[in-house]
């Protein structure tokens, strides 16, 4: 048996074209995907906060939004003109008398993960679309 | 190796000798037991982040830990004081806990003083690597 590949630089210049077609569009998704899946994950933290383990300020966890700021910059997290978003400071780091939360450190922690392996597996797919 | 190995690690290095001032690390729970707060002192949480299996380029056994010192004077100046003193005890010093070693890094975040009831305190978040 015999296998013959044979490739032309016209088809990388085709690859190329589509690659900046489609790059733009394939990295806004990714970031906004990430940030929509930081602000569940520190949301479902804060949620676990205000009503599993307590009944305080329960409209905390409801003032965490994700917002575009920038073609691929998002921002995500409690929004201070809604409910107790006001509160973030304090819930989040905590004061002396009572501990942080951590709510946003730990949901980073957890899309720092993916957002890379996202970021990868975007790239491969420009060049060996699946 | 778990939080409590890493975060006494952290205190001893903080209180380590020569002391030019008195002891000012503490964990929560040596607060509490103090009764009376000091008029300055650092409290010190440890959280240990995703391990490195969840982590991309994850590979081997090394830790990360998130350490978060709270800078927490009667007054404002004494906060200042607090923080530029723990920083220099923690900014890229090494920390041994077992037989394994690693850096503080530099704070990550560093969040500013700010009234806290009748104290002034403000966190600053560090990372090691362990």
């Amino acid at each position: 048996m015999k296998i013959t590949v044979r490739d032309t630089l016209g088809d990388l210049e085709a690859d190329f074209r589509t690659i900046a077609r489609r790059a733009p569009r394939d990295m806004a998704k990714v970031v906004r995907d990430n940030a929509r899946e930081g602000n569940r994950l520190a949301k479902a933290f804060a949620s676990e906060q205000h009503t599993m383990f307590g009944d305080e300020d329960i409209t905390y966890a409801p003032s965490f939004t994700v917002e575009r700021i920038a073609r691929y910059t998002y921002e995500y997290g409690p929004d201070a003109a809604i409910g107790d978003g006001s509160q973030a400071s304090g819930y989040e780091f905590g004061s002396i008398n009572s501990p942080g939360h951590f709510d946003l450190a730990r949901s980073l922690d957890i899309i720092a993960t993916q957002f890379g392996l996202d970021v990868d597996d975007m790239v491969r797919s420009w060049f060996w679309p699946s | 190796m778990n939080a409590a190995d890493v975060r006494a690690a952290v205190i001893a290095l903080l209180n380590a000798e020569p002391v030019t001032e008195s002891a000012f690390g503490y964990s929560t729970g040596q607060l509490a037991e103090l009764g009376e707060r000091p008029a300055g002192y650092t409290e010190v949480v440890v959280m240990e982040r995703p391990r490195p299996g969840q982590r991309v380029g994850g590979a081997g056994t090394t830790h990360a830990w998130r350490i978060v010192t709270r800078a927490v004077g009667a007054s404002e100046a004494l906060a200042d004081e607090i923080r530029a003193r723990a920083r220099t005890r923690l900014f890229e010093q090494s920390v041994t806990v077992g037989d394994t070693s690693g850096f503080i890094t530099s704070p990550n975040t560093d969040n500013p003083i700010a009234e806290d009831g009748e104290y002034f305190s403000g966190p600053s978040e560090w990372s090691l690597h362990l």
